[in-house]
């Protein structure tokens, strides 16, 4: 061990007689790749530390001393020879297949792995061709009784991947090894059927057909499959994966090693939510309505009628024509649809799914920091000192995103911080906590600025660099903590000491979730967390910083075509008469000269007459906000409605002209993930019948309405859109390599008053968790299974988790009695429902969580909705209520109820 | 405690080294305590003593002493390795030496008593020696023999096992009287340096069974960068056939928890383990009630002897899983997890208990730690052979006739360990066949290697290993196929089932053992079982795997005439293996007495007087009752 | 008795108490289930998923540790554990012979329990006092030296011995 440590940091190896120099620490693998040679491998994933319990990649080192090693896990030393094709080297190789071979069963052909799998591959390479030893074989029944994989423990080799990947990526420790020595058996605990979060990378890493995909069982060879790189589009993360088609059809999903924002981490809508593209409730041709009817019809009479209503209406007067357009368009795509509406339709009336996003967030960030997005990568989490979580269920909201920081636990053993309204599953990997009252998110954002201005936590350089604006916020926030406590049920101590570990990581980053950016006064309450990361240095540190969410697959591509009324394409504001002007050269119109309507403002309009048509693409306004909104009524109300989607969505039924619009699976373009990275999407899949692109829908309708917006495939709108949005010209890079912070904006941002209306971003509103009759607090949100309405088409993801089920806490549930799958009613002030309970320990007492995407939509309906003011982004808040929870007791009754 | 410097002084008089010059030896003596008359009475209460009746004799001499009107001192004390004498009781009035009393009974000890407390003489009959303490007056007593001119204990040197069943193991007063926690004292004048050097002088290595120069493990743990630092000590013996650790645990737990405290002290460590397993509840309970007196006299805890230095030691019990004596895999368990070993490195001095820097060493390894420091690294490395240094202790067992646990120096020849120790094979015309080392990863050696003295190179040289050191004696009616046999099955059991070589590899080759003990095996199944033994001995994760084959090669190796037999004759010479057996009586050795017949359990024995026995095929269920009970090897 | 006792739900507040007393604490779980077995004889299996919950740990962690370990049980066990060292120097000296005998004599195999849920057996691998080989313990009552019928003989002894009780109930 004592050896002569030379101090240089490349050290000269040989493998195979092949001489090579390599960095220190370099293992015997990554050095043997450098070369080509291969080494085969088991248990080996280059993105976890060895666990070198295959020892199949065992190689003779022949110097400084002779022994076996193996190459997964042995680092090299100045001056090592090694073998790895030297008779022993291939004789023990051999064993150890001999022995994997004698219990593994031949099944092959049966064998969903055969074709890819590495056991026989290396058998043909490696192998003895004859079975010398025999034996008994295992015989366990498989284990089908799981909803999405298969576990087949006679063919497991015990490498230990899937337990490592679930334990230390995943890390939900759903599947672990039981007994031990020969008998050892991968699989759930208590030998009870796999329920997890089905991210499925446990099947990823199986090196033999151990974990096999349900979905995908008997469906394909491997050979027979084409794959195509392209990006998830379930969330804001846009993870790469290969999606695999048989002619045509969708066979399944995989992950692409090292590549992309997950770096080859899916979660369980990645890999199997690839259903919904093959759904029979697709819309395959124009609808068109006919009384109360929507029939179809031809794609020309379609789009004459839909630019006809349209025309019409703006026929009538400026402003009488809306668009709201979703984030399941591509970058092109909502770029064409913000020129039709702004341009063709000479509107000004343009909003999107950004309004019930994360607008708060990236206006924000924006504003203060010049970043449209996030400022921080992945990358950039994983290697935090601290990530300081507030509003955010990452693992449901954000899954990959979730890995990255969960990378971060795992690396360095350095603390997650979490604020959150329940115990999440990453608070309890955490080391720091805060459970709050629901819906108090400000409060408790106040409470941690208060805390580092009290407690003397301010970075020193920031304080000596910018002391007007330190002064600034020492003054606003002298007030005492009386009035953070109260709401949030919090603790001062428990406030400070969060604040304390935070301020005291070098790179700590925070992430605010939906709850922040789209709670009450939620734009205060993200500049109180910018607020929060400029005085802990977090704005001038390399690797620390502050961000928002998004949760939509293309939600920023919305922020940068500036699909909001307060935007202009390249996320500019439309203020800006600079940036205006540009776009209307670009274009080469003129835009019109007030700012329009926001989405809210717009269902007004349009209750009132003022707007009397509208196009809505790619989002399902109706569906997604609750009744209270009044998007039912607003968009019922139109003259002219039309609407692309693929499925017949809420919006769409109230359409009088309805496109099929392509999933991503069917059409090429861009998508913009929440870092800020433009990737692409590649279609591989036929489309449904007549089902178009949307850019073909927006360019059809141009057309038709004498003012063509032609292009012959989405790299020419790319091309012409990269003018006003310099980011769609740089594929693949993140905000944060281009320079994240802009010191030019945040200067500005601090010598403007350091944002505006401080007092009033620190003042608490007063609606904040007051008494009501109803004593419970109810949440919806998200959850990992479902995001929108999309996955709810998936029959892969609907079997997997179809529960739209209350969760309660779960000593108060076993206090009123009341059991999993029994049922309760609801009463709020806007009506009763009755619902499945489900009892959960993560749930705080008094409160409650029913998932978003439910198509149950009479919780959804409870729900008041806030109308946020324009100064808070009018961003409508429909997440909490109060409610009564009562027990049904009964079949009869329940069933009377539902 | 003024007085502890007293009588606890080593009494070095005795010649016993094997090499060195060093011509000494360390005897414990218990000084009588002042002030008082009573007689003091000793019982051996470790597992073994116990196990042999030991806490029933504890009740009569309260309930004679009671009868007859007198009191006395009782005291438990551990194992002082006679197992073959146990029941052992010492008695000693004032003024005259401590008596050891062997196979101590209910039926003798009435006796035992009246004569040495009564009649003022010892009980010559039941004595096995007595302890003269040169340091006190003492009036010898006529006609018992010296405790340590006995031929059990005359080529022993006691340097880990000294106060063994000599100290009351309840008793920290004992354990000062008799030189305890000088070598702490001493250490804490020291610089972690010098500790460390006189460790290196010593040439103490690793008694856990790999040799491991243990000052080369204390440095990289010392050097390792870390807030936080553990001294652990690995007293999860798990080899059966092993038992030295339990013998200290019970028997002298400070000599344990002082090396824990001058390793920690020289590494810089401030908590500490000891992982024992659960099988030792009565050491658990002991070792629990030493660490509380220790912190008490302030040898443990914070501001250790006032030198500003803190450290503390938490008792960890196992669960039952041999893999867990393997360093890495003890670090998992202690940390409340399967006990999986983990690829090295990282290796525990610098990443271990919590992922701070630990130093891992056995029971034995400690309990030599005081001793050095107080007399010198040179002192102890006086002993042993030329590359291992020092003493160490083994469990002998199997067909000795006086097994138990011996402390030689290393280099005593097995011979000398077997004939002059364990005083020969029990039954007089069942000759010596192989003597298996280092438990289920060691080797059985045969008899050529009877005059070769014991050390980590030359067991590793035959094929064997030192292992924690156990030594079973095996004669001729042990079966050497079984034999690899039982092992591989044992390390079958207690793979952990990680890594490919020693889950599978192992598990083929209990299969093809099991094949051959039942008289299926073929000739190429040799062929097999030295290929897996290479590969699994060569590619095995961790320990457990590396040294599994060892019983095999070397039955192969030493014994491959045996293998072939079962293989092509279907014969096992040895009776032992049952598929194999057809018992027969040789009628020219049987002498007609008829011993034979009543432990037979289905009479198919038959037998009339002076009439040569008659064993019937039909009804033998190869029990082998009868061929033990033949005291002339007439029942083959 | 036991039977008596099966048809009623375990009550397990003293097993919750124990994992929260170790909430929080750094690895719980190999303690956790060593405290609960000293309390209730075995680990109730139903226990387990609760457990996790309290302690934060995954169930996999703790069903890992559990199965890992040989002296875990998730069933209750006989009121006599006899357990037959079948360690080496046991082995040598005729383990084997007793430990089959028990089988025999007890109608069980090796970890199981008899019906009536009076005996358990149970190899053992070393107990550590293999100069007295070969040995067995009933309880914590150590049998050194022993025999097949030396054991058998332990064995009717108690049978006699709780028959002769259950009648005098």
């Amino acid at each position: 061990m004592s050896t002569a440590t030379t101090k240089v940091d490349t050290i000269t190896v040989t493998i195979n007689g092949q001489t090579i120099q390599v960095p220190k620490g370099t293992r015997i693998i990554q050095a043997a790749e450098m070369l080509g040679i291969e080494i085969p491998t088991f248990c080996y994933q280059p993105r976890m530390r060895p666990n070198a319990a295959c020892r199949i990649c065992t190689v003779e080192v022949t110097k400084p001393m002779n022994k076996m090693f193996m190459a997964c896990a042995t680092e090299m030393m100045d001056g090592m020879e090694v073998l790895t094709d030297s008779e022993r080297t291939l004789k023990d190789r051999q064993t150890n297949l001999d022995l994997l071979l004698t219990q593994h069963p031949l099944d092959c052909p049966v064998c969903d792995k055969g074709g890819e799998c590495k056991l026989q591959d290396y058998s043909v390479k490696y192998g003895s061709f004859e079975n010398p030893f025999e034996t008994k074989r295992k015989d366990f029944p498989e284990d089908i009784r799981s909803v999405a994989l298969d576990f087949n423990s006679n063919r497991c080799i015990l490498c230990g991947g899937c337990i490592q990947v679930c334990g230390d990526i995943q890390q939900v420790d759903a599947i672990g090894f039981s007994k031990r020595g020969f008998i050892t058996v991968v699989g759930a605990p208590m030998g009870e059927a796999l329920d997890c979060e089905f991210c499925g990378q446990c099947m990823d890493v199986c090196p033999v057909g151990a974990i096999t995909s349900r979905f995908a069982k008997y469906k394909f060879r491997p050979w027979q499959e084409e794959k195509t790189q392209t990006t998830c589009t379930y969330c804001g993360c846009g993870c790469q994966y290969d999606l695999r088609t048989v002619d045509g059809e969708a066979s399944r999903v995989t992950p692409i090693e090292g590549v992309g924002p997950g770096q080859g981490s899916l979660c369980v809508r990645g890999h199997f939510g690839y259903h919904f593209m093959e759904d029979d409730r697709r819309i395959t041709r124009p609808l068109v309505r006919r009384g109360d009817k929507l029939v179809e019809t031809t794609w020309e009479e379609a789009v004459s009628e839909a630019a006809r209503g349209l025309a019409g209406a703006k026929a009538a007067g400026a402003g009488r024509v809306a668009g709201i357009a979703g984030g399941r368009l591509t970058n092109e795509e909502q770029y064409l649809f913000g020129r039709l509406v702004r341009d063709v339709l000479g509107s000004s009336n343009l909003d999107s799914s950004l309004r019930y996003g994360a607008i708060n967030g990236v206006t924000v960030t924006r504003e203060a920091l010049g970043v449209t997005g996030m400022m921080n990568s992945f990358d950039e989490v994983r290697a935090a000192d601290a990530v300081l979580l507030i509003g955010c269920d990452i693992t449901q909201e954000a899954p990959i995103l979730g890995l990255a920081v969960k990378e971060a636990i795992h690396k360095g053993e350095k603390p997650v911080l979490v604020a959150d309204s329940m115990k999440t599953e990453i608070m309890k990997r955490g080391a720091g906590r805060l459970v709050y009252t629901p819906g108090t998110e400000i409060a408790v954002i106040k409470g941690l600025v208060k805390a580092v201005v009290d407690e003397g936590l301010i970075d020193e350089q920031v304080a000596k660099k910018y002391p007007k604006a330190v002064q600034a916020l020492r003054s606003e926030l002298s007030g005492t903590y009386k009035e953070i406590e109260t709401p949030t049920g919090l603790k001062k101590d428990d406030i400070v000491a969060l604040a304390k570990r935070f301020a005291a990581a070098s790179k700590g980053i925070i992430l605010a979730g939906p709850r922040v950016t789209g709670g009450l006064k939620g734009k205060s309450a993200m500049t109180m967390l910018v607020d929060l990361a400029f005085l802990t240095g977090g704005l001038t540190t390399p690797g620390a910083g502050v961000n928002a969410i998004t949760m939509e697959n293309n939600e920023l591509g919305l922020a940068l075509n500036g699909m909001a009324p307060e935007l202009v394409p390249g996320g500019g504001s439309w203020d800006d008469a600079e940036a205006r002007g540009k776009v209307a050269t670009a274009w080469n119109c003129s835009l019109p000269n007030h700012q329009g309507d926001t989405m809210m403002e717009m269902f007004d309009a349009m209750r009132e007459g003022r707007i009397s048509a509208a196009i809505v693409a790619g989002t399902d306004p109706v569906g997604r906000l609750p009744q209270d909104a009044g998007a039912a009524e607003a968009l019922g109300a139109l003259d002219c409605l039309v609407v692309s989607d693929l499925f017949l969505s809420e919006t769409a039924k109230r359409a009088h002209v309805v496109f099929p619009a392509r999933s991503y699976a069917e059409k090429d373009g861009t998508v913009t993930n929440m870092e800020g990275r433009v990737q692409t999407i590649t279609s591989c899949m036929k489309a449904p019948g007549k089902a178009a692109s949307d850019w073909k829908i927006v360019s059809d309708i141009a057309r038709e309405m004498g003012h063509p917006l032609e292009y012959a495939n989405p790299g020419e709108i790319r091309a012409e859109a990269a003018a006003l949005v310099p980011q769609f010209a740089d594929t693949d890079v993140t905000n944060a390599a281009r320079g994240g912070v802009s010191t030019e904006a945040l200067e500005a941002w601090l010598a403007g008053g350091f944002g505006t209306g401080m007092g009033e971003r620190y003042d608490l509103p007063a609606k904040l968790n007051e008494a009501s009759g109803h004593e419970m607090r109810l949440y919806v949100g998200e959850l990992l299974f479902h995001s929108g309405s999309m996955s709810t088409y998936n029959w892969g993801l609907m079997k997997i988790n179809d529960a739209a089920s209350l969760q309660l806490n779960s000593r108060e549930a076993r206090k009123l009695k009341i059991k999993e799958g029994d049922r309760v009613r609801l009463t709020g002030d806007r009506g009763s429902c009755v619902v499945t309970a489900k009892p959960d320990p993560n749930i705080m007492p008094g409160t409650l969580f029913f998932p978003r995407h439910s198509v149950l939509d009479d919780v959804r309906n409870l729900v008041q909705v806030v109308e946020g003011s324009e100064e808070e982004g009018s961003v409508p808040q429909f997440r909490f209520t109060r409610v009564t929870m009562e027990k049904v007791s009964g079949v009869a009754e329940a069933e009377a109820s539902a | 405690m003024a007085e502890e410097k007293k009588g606890g002084t080593a009494v070095m008089d005795a010649p016993a080294a094997k090499s060195g010059g060093l011509s000494v030896m360390p005897k414990r003596y218990v000084p009588w305590p002042e002030g008082n008359e009573k007689p003091q009475i000793w019982i051996g209460m470790g597992t073994c003593g116990t196990a042999a009746g030991a806490s029933a004799l504890e009740e009569e001499i309260q309930a004679w002493l009671k009868e007859h009107g007198m009191e006395a001192d009782i005291h438990p004390v551990g194992c002082v390795g006679m197992c073959h004498n146990e029941p052992l009781v010492d008695v000693q009035v004032k003024g005259r030496p401590r008596v050891s009393y062997k196979k101590v009974s209910s039926k003798n000890l009435a006796q035992i008593l009246k004569e040495h407390l009564q009649d003022g003489s010892a009980s010559k009959r039941a004595a096995f020696g007595q302890l003269i303490n040169p340091d006190e007056k003492q009036e010898p007593y006529d006609g018992i023999p010296n405790f340590h001119e006995e031929p059990f204990f005359k080529n022993q040197v006691k340097i880990v096992m000294q106060r063994c069943g000599v100290i009351d193991y309840h008793s920290i007063d004992d354990y000062l009287a008799t030189g305890g926690y000088d070598g702490l004292k001493k250490a804490v004048t020291m610089s972690s340096d010098e500790i460390i050097e006189e460790i290196k002088k010593s040439g103490l290595r690793g008694r856990g069974g790999a040799g491991f120069p243990t000052w080369m493990k204390w440095k990289f743990a010392r050097d390792a960068e870390g807030d936080a630092k553990y001294m652990v000590c690995n007293a999860d013996e798990g080899d059966p056939g092993a038992f030295m650790d339990r013998a200290v645990l019970e028997g002298d737990p400070h000599s344990l928890l002082e090396g824990m405290i001058i390793g920690a002290f020289a590494v810089g460590a401030q908590y500490g383990y000891i992982y024992c397993r659960a099988e030792y509840p009565l050491a658990i309970r002991i070792l629990n009630q030493a660490l509380d007196q220790a912190r008490e006299k302030g040898f443990l805890g914070e501001n250790i002897l006032g030198t500003g230095f803190s450290y503390d030691i938490i008792i960890k019990e196992g669960a039952g899983a041999y893999v867990c004596g393997e360093e890495m895999a003890l670090l998992n368990s202690i940390m409340g997890e399967r006990g999986m070993p983990m690829i090295k490195p990282p290796f525990p001095a610098t990443r271990g208990v919590w992922g701070k820097p630990t130093n891992i060493n056995n029971v034995e390894t400690f309990a030599n730690i005081a001793e050095i420091v107080v007399n010198g690294g040179d002192w102890y490395a006086g002993w042993g052979s030329e590359t291992t240094k020092g003493t160490k202790t083994f469990a002998l067992t199997g067909k000795v006739k006086r097994p138990g646990l011996v402390e030689v120096p290393t280099g005593t020849t097995i011979r000398e360990l077997v004939e002059d120790i364990g005083g020969g094979m029990t039954l007089k015309k069942v000759g010596f066949k192989a003597a298996q080392f280092g438990g289920p990863s060691g080797g059985c050696l045969p008899g050529e290697f009877m005059e070769t003295g014991i050390d980590y190179e030359s067991l590793n040289s035959g094929g064997a290993i030192m292992g924690s050191g156990g030594v079973v004696v095996l004669d001729e009616y042990n079966c050497m196929v079984d034999t690899a046999r039982f092992f591989m099955e044992f390390t079958v059991d207690e793979s952990c089932g990680k890594c490919t070589p020693c889950r599978d590899g192992t598990a083929l080759m209990l299969q093809i053992l099991e094949r051959i003990t039942h008289g299926e095996g073929r000739l190429e199944d040799i062929e097999k079982l030295e290929q897996i033994s290479g590969f699994t001995k060569a590619n095995s994760l961790c320990g457990l795997g590396q040294v599994a084959p060892n019983p095999v090669l070397t039955t192969l190796r030493y014994f491959r005439d045996e293998v072939v037999e079962h293989i092509v004759d279907k014969k096992c010479r040895a009776h032992s293996c049952d598929e194999l057996i057809e018992y027969v009586v040789l009628e020219d050795k049987c002498t007609t007495c008829g011993l034979c017949k009543p432990p037979c359990p289905t009479d198919a024995l038959e037998w009339e007087k002076k009439q040569t026995a008659f064993i019937n095929h039909e009804t033998c269920i190869r029990c082998k009752a009868c061929v033990m009970a033949c005291p002339f090897m007439a029942i083959k | 008795m036991t039977a008596k006792t099966e048809e009623q739900e375990l009550d397990l507040t003293r097993a919750y108490e124990i994992a929260e007393e170790e909430y929080g604490k750094q690895g719980p779980i190999i303690r956790v289930l060593q405290k609960v077995q000293a309390e209730y004889g075995y680990i109730p299996p139903e226990y387990l998923p609760e457990m996790a919950e309290i302690l934060e740990v995954p169930l996999a962690k703790i069903f890992g540790a559990l199965t890992f370990y040989s002296q875990f049980y998730t069933s209750p066990r006989g009121k006599y554990i006899v357990k037959v060292c079948v360690g080496t120097a046991c082995h040598v000296q005729g383990a084997k012979d007793i430990l089959d005998r028990m089988k025999d004599e007890l109608k069980v195999g090796a970890g199981e329990t008899t019906e009536d849920m009076m005996f358990t057996l149970e190899p053992v691998a070393c107990i550590g006092s293999c100069g007295l080989a070969p040995l067995c313990l009933i309880n914590t009552e150590t049998a050194a030296n022993m025999t097949p019928a030396g054991m058998a003989g332990k064995i009717q002894a108690i049978v006699e011995k709780e028959s002769a009780g259950v009648a005098e109930e």
